[in-house]
């Protein structure tokens, strides 16, 4: 069907790009430690982007009775679209990079029942007062990308995610303890993420005396992506183009400590790799920051264009919508410690597992203001009970000033971080 | 429709099961500084099955409606892998209805031209003005028509029409960035876009007072939450601890959300009101079937309702409240908010203003969020109150709490509800933006923590 609205549009446009996407996705959920849910999904849905007498135009759909008036409607659109001066890719290069585990394809919704049941009788041993949530899916799927300048490419994708929580309501307390992962490829870590939430929950039995003051702070890695998130909106391009990142005349400048980030689409089974970005572009590593000095902004095709700087392959888009910039996997480099030492070196300090309110602030310029709802009250090297009504805030670039130590472990977690557990030396910590 | 429905339930063989199916158009339209970054329409068109055996369920969703028939199979053989301790919905009666949307102006109906020239005299407006470097403006409309089946002789057809716009200017002194923004939208048609000039012109102001405000002093503070950030309180700092889906398989939970218990002071009434007509948490009936209505969640300061799907009813032995509401085919129904707020008290927002020494008027909200037992929500922009009076700007006002003491320490509820919509949406389950509208009066609290 994509040949058949590409066939179209060569008729109707000057240029025209389909995007295509269908995935294959089950899942299974428990609450409260008892098997609720069992879902598959197949969705599958087409996004025609024209450029017609130089301006874009855009039409997506789910409805293959519509695949015809999609072009009809993308064509309208370019009336009124921007006026752009590129012009679609032709034939590009792959990067190897392995998307796909067949492990995850024929993993089925039986299995995911059999690990959640483990996952539930494990925890109901372990952390006896709680009550598990897990929800475990697989994926798989394959995207296709063709164009009038003769690209046409595709690829197979697989995501496995797992996520157990242990929910443990006491009175007028509610505290959520939860780990998992989410992966390219077939990753069943029941055991691992059990035994962290067993640790946890009994070191959240005692309660921290109240904190506050500037203190030296760890995040976990699993939370560190409260504070990139800042910074993967000041490295978009298209806020250089527009003028409003507040890393706009500092390339060349350290800003960000003494920290290197890279974006890296080319590791083997992260969730953000791919061969090619979503305009067709090969793939690339783009060194973002560099020991603290800011290296690159992020771009598609369009803003290379207007910046007069080249694509970072960054575009990147659902079938229903028109491609963005955005990050593939965020890559910090690696420190000498663990959290293990981290802990144990500190006099006095908090040690953070999870925040609520991340996003919430002025995320553009930096500022942050976490809550934090699972994180603890360190002394001399030792836990000495969980911090309840604290928060964390300050600004991301000047907090990375203050990194004082970093985990040799790069971690993967979330749906596209590699990092380490990291310690600041000081951040703003208020109570009540 | 109905071949395709009658066809798949025929073949269905389990305690319960329902079919729905969805069609509609998004037109949208995004500007980033001058240029029109975002113009076009999606068509979807999608569908699923949920069937419950012995108290599991299987669900299983398509987008090529001739997968219909061999979805409805897969979803009894996932039922019968999930299947428990018995089936027991909360009884309703079925429902035959066929419901049109005709609320106001089909936006439909207005050609591309016009929406871009709306959507561009706004934009133009934000990017004329000094001190602002650039701004977003986006419009979307939504046409949705949704039918459902159920097993139990539901069939319901019903059409969704959601009209919006949302603004944000950006001031940047340096590294100091700062936005004013808002939103407006619901379902009252084309005309809720127009005619937002003031309002447009009003976030030029708070932007121009961001970039020069100080941050906000940390720590606790009595409040004034003008009426929109007040309703996000109610969802955030309430409304989501009186779903019942977190409370019904969970003893110690149900125990802490007792009927009768009272959270705060006894001029303190919180609803939930899904049949308010045009607002964005209208549902005349929700997913299942069930009628939206109004419930009471706090009636002067005791709890006396809660938000339920037919399963969390049938479980606590309560009646269905129509909140079991899905994003749209590709997902299951959970229980959601839909219209939730604080309802009218009696004092006026000057006397309010005038008994607050050192306080702070926050407005507006950026986002909020909770655990359940502890909230934290963001102010959009804010002002000092000093001696009784509206005195300069303030930024970055965060302000959190546990919800157990925070609704006992609201000490004043004004006389001024009003509810709001707009383009977002509330979040759950990977589920999101779901339209809900939230509102209240002017409120103050006492002893906020803000940071």
């Amino acid at each position: 069907m994509i040949d058949r609205i590409l066939d179209k549009a060569k008729h109707a446009v000057d240029f025209a790009e389909v995007y295509c996407f269908e995935s294959f996705e089950t899942e299974v959920s428990f609450e409260s430690g008892k098997l609720k849910n069992v879902e598959y999904k197949n969705l599958s849905g087409v996004g025609l982007r024209v450029i017609h007498n130089g301006a874009i135009g855009f039409s997506s759909s789910t409805d293959p009775n519509r695949f015809d008036d999609m072009v009809e409607y993308a064509r309208e659109s370019a009336k009124f679209g921007k006026k752009v001066d590129f012009e679609f890719p032709g034939k590009s290069g792959f990067q190897p990079v392995a998307t796909f585990d067949s492990a995850v394809e024929e993993f089925t919704s039986a299995e995911a029942v059999e690990e959640g049941k483990r996952a539930v009788s494990a925890l109901r041993e372990l952390v006896p007062k709680g009550l598990t949530d897990v929800d475990i899916s697989a994926s798989h799927g394959t995207v296709r990308l063709a164009n009038t300048s003769g690209l046409d490419v595709s690829y197979r994708v697989t995501d496995f995610s797992h996520s157990i929580v242990s929910v443990i309501v006491d009175g007028d307390s509610i505290l959520w303890i939860g780990d998992g992962g989410n992966y390219g490829n077939l990753t069943v870590r029941t055991d691992d993420y059990v035994r962290k939430i067993a640790d946890l929950a009994k070191k959240a039995r005692k309660k921290a005396p109240h904190t506050a003051g500037n203190l030296p702070v760890i995040f976990v890695a699993e939370e560190l992506h409260n504070l990139l998130e800042s910074i993967e909106m000041g490295i978009d391009g298209k806020r250089l183009v527009k003028g409003d990142s507040p890393l706009i005349g500092r390339e060349g400048e350290r800003v960000l400590g003494t920290v290197t980030l890279v974006d890296d689409p080319l590791i083997d089974f992260a969730t953000g790799s791919r061969p090619f970005d979503d305009e067709g572009v090969t793939s690339r590593k783009n060194v973002l920051f560099e020991n603290g000095v800011f290296r690159s902004f992020l771009f598609d095709i369009d803003t290379a264009a207007k910046a007069g700087r080249t694509t970072t392959a960054s575009a990147e888009r659902d079938a229903l919508s028109m491609p963005s910039i955005e990050s593939s996997n965020i890559v910090m480099s690696p420190g000498t410690s663990s959290l293990e030492k981290m802990i144990g070196d500190l006099d006095e300090g908090v040690v953070v597992y999870g925040v609520l309110g991340g996003g919430q602030s002025n995320l553009l310029a930096g500022d942050f203001a976490l809550n934090i709802m699972l994180g603890f009250l360190i002394r001399k090297g030792e836990f000495a009970g969980r911090l309840t009504d604290t928060m964390i805030s300050g600004n991301v670039y000047k907090s990375f000033d203050t990194l004082a130590a970093a985990g040799s472990e790069i971690k993967s977690v979330g749906s596209q971080y590699h990092v380490p557990d990291v310690l600041f030396s000081n951040l703003s910590i208020s109570s009540r | 429709m109905d071949n395709i429905a009658k066809k798949v339930l025929e073949t269905i063989d389990a305690d319960y099961a329902e079919i729905r199916l969805e069609q509609s158009e998004t037109t949208g339209l995004r500007y980033i500084g001058p240029e029109l970054e975002e113009i076009g329409t999606t068509f979807v068109l999608g569908g699923c099955i949920r069937v419950c055996i012995k108290g599991g369920w299987g669900f299983s969703s398509f987008t090529d409606i001739g997968q219909a028939l061999e979805s409805g199979a897969k979803a009894c053989e996932l039922a019968r892998l999930a299947s428990g301790d018995g089936t027991n919905l909360a009884p309703v009666s079925p429902v035959v209805a066929h419901r049109h949307w005709a609320s106001g102006t089909d936006p439909s109906t207005i050609s591309l031209e016009e929406k871009r020239d709306l959507l561009k005299s706004y934009n133009d407006r934000l990017l004329s003005a000094e001190g602002i470097v650039t701004a977003y403006s986006r419009y979307r409309d939504i046409r949705r028509t949704i039918w459902l089946y159920t097993s139990e002789g539901t069939r319901i057809t019903r059409e969704e029409v959601y009209t919006g716009v949302g603004v944000r200017a950006v001031a940047k002194d340096g590294a100091n960035v700062q936005q004013g923004m808002h939103s407006f939208g619901d379902q009252r048609g084309y005309e809720t876009v127009l005619n937002r000039e003031e309002e447009v012109e009003h976030i030029i102001k708070i932007t121009r007072d961001l970039i020069r405000a100080p941050k906000v002093q940390g720590g606790l503070y009595p409040v004034i939450l003008n009426p929109q950030l007040a309703g996000v309180f109610a969802h955030e700092a309430f409304g989501h601890l009186s779903e019942a889906d977190f409370v019904y398989e969970n003893p110690q939970a149900r125990e802490m959300m007792k009927l009768g218990r009272r959270f705060g002071p006894d001029f303190l009434n919180i609803l939930d009101d899904g049949s308010i007509c045009g607002e964005n948490g209208y549902v005349p009936w929700d997913d299942e079937g069930v009628p939206g209505q109004r419930t009471s969640l706090i009636r002067d300061g005791v709890l006396v309702g809660r938000l339920h799907s037919r399963e969390t009813a049938g479980r606590m032995e309560e009646t269905p409240t129509g909140n079991a509401r899905a994003l749209d085919s590709s997902f299951r129904p959970i229980v959601r908010m839909t219209t939730t707020f604080i309802d009218r008290g009696e004092t006026p927002l000057d006397s309010m203003i005038s008994e607050i020494k050192d306080g702070i008027y926050a407005c507006d909200f950026l986002g909020g969020m909770t655990d359940l037992e502890r909230f934290t929500f963001s102010s959009a922009y804010a002002y000092k109150i000093e001696n009784g009076k509206i005195t300069s700007p303030l930024r970055d006002v965060i302000l959190s709490g546990n919800v157990f003491e925070t609704l006992h320490n609201i000490t004043m509820i004004g006389d001024d509800l009003r509810l709001y919509g707009g383009l977002g949406g509330c979040g759950k389950g990977g589920q999101s933006p779901l339209p809900t509208s939230e509102g209240s009066p002017h409120i103050c609290i006492k002893n906020v923590l803000a940071g």
